[in-house]
């Protein structure tokens, strides 16, 4: 083996694995483009493409196109990739930390926490001083953090193993759902619909507003996981190996947890409980680029936005001129979806 | 590198696992550590790593400083199939990693990868690799830091034969051409009479002996030490190897 | 040739203003209209477009026959689904009726924003249960400049009852109608309250159930709200008060039993796909209606109670409640539970009229009958 051979073996690796990030990054981003117009160009009102493009690229348009598409339809499709990134990143980080490719924040109970949140102001909350708007998504957040909390006090905070972790987010995510279903028992009627509608996800009640929070939030995560980008790759050898290798793995998990309820919390404050987001995205990024988490987070999130656009483009094509609950099309696409790469798989992924 | 460890003693709660161990390790040798399971060999490991609280010292190089660099292989058995070789190895260097791979930590990898014969196999995912060369992956991920002391908690014991000598064959010759101290456990004693130079016997978190294998590897204990009978052989080229001594197979006829 | 000339100037700069003034619809004045919750809501009127999702009767009672050519979407499902038969017969009478798009219905989450500004509606006529159940829609359709009036029958109040009315004739430009109607309204209404209070008999029990789903299943109940408030603005208990979370939905079997009621009046109506439910509407008749009654009667433990004994189990249509001609329904109710105060009140001669003076359909069939002839 001359010199010159393996020079070129070490860096053709390097070389390879980050063009390859650039590449899934940069189809990423398009696939995400062309959801997000797709999204825009779709609705109830059947309105033809030509019209939706000149409101969109601002050339003066009928005063009705421009109130859909500006104050319905943008914001509908914006916050479907914005959801759909928080989603697709908290599953992430969730299944990294907890080591199991199971995990989601629907799957370990935060998002049941979040759901019976929401549920607890509409069913009980008149009696709040703050206007029911905004005491839906504060109260979710706050008990997305209470289930995140629960996890981990339940898990084992000692030794906080990934074992234990998981089947405290099992136990959270049965107790929730029998807390909602109490609270849907007693509701009066109105306010059932009202859960029922939050527990299967909506996009449409977006809005300019609360689509700034949720970037506001992505925008302040993202610092602390870029920090932490290696201490995650490493703790995919093990505890005891990443602990040898100088990560305070307690430590990051605690951190992780936190992002992973703020991600959790705000996604499903404002849209409710949407599910297999947070478990497919992971996967499909797994398959395109590998566990580095400087490749992984990123096109995690990229997916998760794709899959939600593309589901939101599918509730609305569905039965058109209709709205389809989107939270069953996430489930119909993403079962389907995960069965397949499953199969397909060609080399052992996990 | 050596490492002088006085009077430690390791306890989880009220169970003491480790009991006032002193033993030497020098420089350039490999110390190998055996012992029945539940002696206290990982905690021992685990104790000079930094990973554990534990009473009495451990000088490096005669001060109480841990050296910045360890080359720790714990013995866990989670491998990530997703991760290259490449990057596996590039986390071995965690601590100076900044979001981006610099020319330095490639030229690391690039060097320990050739040290251990593996440099073509960078690019590849460690589900494609046997389990042989995955143990050499997580070898090269200990060494890429340049580390003085190197502690390796059952390195061989899911491997089969051909490939626990090639781990072997390896960690010794890094020892001794890097002049690392090399502390290694292992179950396969006769593994330890032939790579260690020299060896210390635990039982029960005591230490039964230490010092040169013939010494330490005698039927008497091993009659102590794991309660097995065994029987002292010496092969043609003059090593010793130990056999444990079985009943006579019995057959049933009717 | 000066004085031509600036005259042809003048002329010309006439056009142009007027011109324009036509070109803004300038000349088309904006009103301001108060809502069944007291909103102040400014519509440009005359209103060429108009959007209604509820109340399809008292639209037409207050806009007339006519009123309906304006309309360009409305809500199917609260009239079409709930009320088919009901529906078809103004369908053969009102043209656009059988092919007027559809917006979507709260209840659903169909209700689509979307939808109607596409439709750019001049006003949009709204339920207040809508209304307060979908803020984001609104807050999307009022954001795209159009105006929401707020109608309110369902909370059985007088007030809510005569501005919904007024609302609409002021918005559609049938004040003299809407007055009319408004009237007529106020004054059966006060007559009823008037006769009640000087009756002076005991408060009686009343259970009200929606009788959709046939005698094996508890219908819902109401309380503060549609029936609930019928009955206890007509001076008797409402046996749902009390019992309900919410402002309508169903009781325990036991509880009615326990509380035996005095009058029990089971709502039906002519619902498409309901072979148990109770008959009553257009094409009903006395043999059907009690048909469809009597197995409530045969209920167990029912033939021990009270108003069963007494033959005070009536079947009453359900489209009654919540609309401008509730009067009727008031006035059967109270002729139940005050006789001697209501001798010389008929309520189906009322209906008659009602249906003769602003409906455009043919008064017909059953709607308020008692079990026992």
């Amino acid at each position: 083996m001359t010199p010159a051979a393996t020079v070129d073996a070490v860096t053709v690796a390097y070389r390879r694995s980050a063009s390859r990030r650039v590449t899934v990054m940069l189809a990423a981003l398009a696939a995400l483009l062309l959801g997000v117009l797709l999204d825009a160009a779709t609705g109830p009102a059947l309105l033809p493409l030509a019209a939706v493009a000149r409101s969109v690229l601002g050339y003066p348009s009928d005063p009705a196109v421009e109130a859909i598409v500006w104050s319905i339809r943008l914001p509908v499709a914006l916050t479907a990739i914005s959801v759909g990134a928080a989603l697709g990143l908290s599953g992430a980080i969730m299944q990294t930390i907890l080591n199991n490719p199971l995990a989601s924040s629907y799957t370990l109970g935060i998002s049941a926490g979040a759901g019976f949140g929401a549920a607890l102001v509409i069913v009980l909350g008149a009696s709040l001083p703050v206007p029911e708007a905004y005491a839906i998504p504060l109260n979710a957040m706050l008990f997305a953090g209470v289930a995140c909390a629960g996890v981990f006090l339940i898990g084992g905070a000692r030794a906080a193993t990934a074992e234990g972790l998981v089947l405290a987010g099992i136990a959270l995510l049965f107790l929730f759902q029998a807390l909602t279903a109490l609270l849907q028992m007693i509701a009066s009627p109105e306010s059932l619909q009202q859960v029922v509608f939050w527990l299967f996800g909506s996009l449409q009640k977006s809005t300019w507003p609360k689509l700034w929070v949720l970037i506001a939030v992505l925008a302040v995560c993202t610092p602390f996981l870029v920090r932490d980008v290696w201490g995650l790759t490493a703790l995919k050898m093990g505890d005891a190996r990443a602990s040898a290798l100088g990560v305070n793995v307690r430590a990051l998990r605690i951190r992780s947890f936190v992002l992973i309820s703020a991600l959790t919390g705000v996604a499903v404050a404002f849209v409710g409980t949407i599910g297999f987001v947070g478990l497919v995205a992971p996967h499909v990024a797994r398959m395109l680029i590998g566990e580095d988490q400087r490749g992984f987070l990123p096109v995690s999130a990229l997916m998760g936005a794709v899959l939600l656009s593309l589901a939101s483009v599918a509730s609305k094509t569905i039965s058109p001129g209709a709205i389809f609950p989107i939270g069953i099309v996430t489930s119909l696409i993403g079962v389907p979806f995960f069965i397949w790469m499953v199969l397909r798989t060609r080399r052992a992924y996990w | 590198m050596s490492i002088d460890v006085q009077g430690l003693s390791v306890h989880y709660g009220a169970r003491t696992v480790l009991q006032d161990i002193n033993l030497y390790a020098r420089a350039g040798r490999v110390l190998g550590i055996v012992g029945p399971n539940g002696s206290g060999k990982s905690t021992l490991v685990k104790a000079v790593a930094g990973l554990l609280k534990a009473s009495g010292r451990i000088r490096f190089n005669g001060s109480e400083a841990r050296p910045k660099s360890v080359g720790y292989m714990p013995q866990d058995l989670q491998t990530p199939m997703a991760l290259t070789v490449l990057e596996v190895v590039l986390l071995g260097r965690l601590a100076e990693l900044g979001l981006t791979v610099s020319a330095d930590d490639l030229e690391a990898v690039r060097q320990v990868l050739q040290l251990l014969g593996m440099e073509a196999l960078a690019g590849r995912y460690l589900s494609e690799l046997s389990g042989g060369q995955r143990q050499m992956v997580f070898l090269a991920q200990a060494l890429v830091s340049q580390p003085t002391v190197l502690l390796l908690d059952e390195p061989i014991s899911a491997l089969d034969i051909c490939h626990q000598l090639e781990v072997l064959e390896v960690v010794r010759a890094m020892t001794l051409e890097r002049g690392l101290c090399t502390l290694m456990v292992l179950h396969d004693l006769n593994a330890a009479a032939r790579f260690a130079d020299d060896v210390a016997m635990l039982r029960e978190g005591c230490l039964v002996g230490c010092g040169d294998p013939k010494d330490v590897l005698t039927v008497e204990n091993i009659v102590t030490g794991f309660g097995v009978e065994a029987e002292a052989l010496t092969c043609i080229d003059g090593t010793g190897v130990l056999i444990p001594r079985r009943p006579v197979r019995v057959t049933i006829v009717d | 040739m000066h004085f031509s000339r600036i005259t042809v100037r003048l002329l010309r700069r006439c056009v142009l203003v007027v011109g324009a003034a036509f070109a803004m619809g300038a000349w088309s004045a904006t009103i301001e209209v108060t809502d069944a919750l007291g909103r102040k809501v400014k519509v440009n009127s005359p209103v060429q477009r108009v959007v209604i999702n509820f109340n399809y009767e008292e639209f037409t009672a207050v806009a007339g026959k006519d009123g309906w050519k304006k309309v360009v979407g409305m809500s199917r499902t609260p009239w079409e689904g709930w009320r088919p038969a009901i529906f078809s017969r103004y369908a053969s009478v009102i043209p656009n009726l059988q092919a007027m798009p559809d917006v979507g219905h709260s209840d659903e989450g169909t209700f689509s924003a979307e939808k109607i500004i596409a439709l750019k509606p001049d006003v949009l006529f709204i339920a207040e249960w809508t209304f307060n159940a979908l803020k984001t829609a609104r807050e999307q359709i009022e954001a795209a400049g159009i105006p929401i009036v707020v109608i309110d029958y369902n909370a059985q109040l007088l007030e809510r009852h005569l501005a919904s009315t007024r609302a609409m004739g002021k918005v559609m430009g049938t004040e003299t109608r809407a007055e009319e109607l408004a009237s007529l309204y106020e004054r059966e209404y006060k007559n009823v309250l008037t006769r009640i209070a000087k009756a002076g008999v005991a408060k009686k029990k009343v259970y009200v159930e929606l009788g959709q789903a046939g005698p094996e299943t508890v219908g819902n109940s109401y309380s503060g709200t549609m029936w609930g408030k019928l009955v206890t603005t007509l001076g008797a208990d409402n046996l749902a008060d009390g019992k309900l979370p919410g402002p309508w939905g169903p009781i325990n079997a036991e509880a009615v039993i326990a509380e035996n009621p005095d009058l029990i009046f089971i709502a039906g109506s002519s619902w498409g796909n309901k072979p148990k439910a109770v008959k009553t509407g257009y094409e009903a008749t006395t043999e059907i209606t009690r048909q469809s009654l009597t197995p409530y009667a045969q209920r167990a433990g029912w033939a021990s109670l009270k108003a069963v004994k007494s033959g005070e189990i009536h079947a009453i249509e359900h489209g009654l409640c919540r609309t401008l001609f509730d009067f009727v329904a008031m006035q059967y109710i109270a002729k139940r539970l005050y006789p001697d105060a209501f001798r010389d009140v008929d309520p189906e001669a009322s209906f008659r009229a009602y249906h003769e003076k602003y409906l455009p359909v043919a008064y017909s069939g059953v709607w308020m009958l008692p079990l026992k002839p």
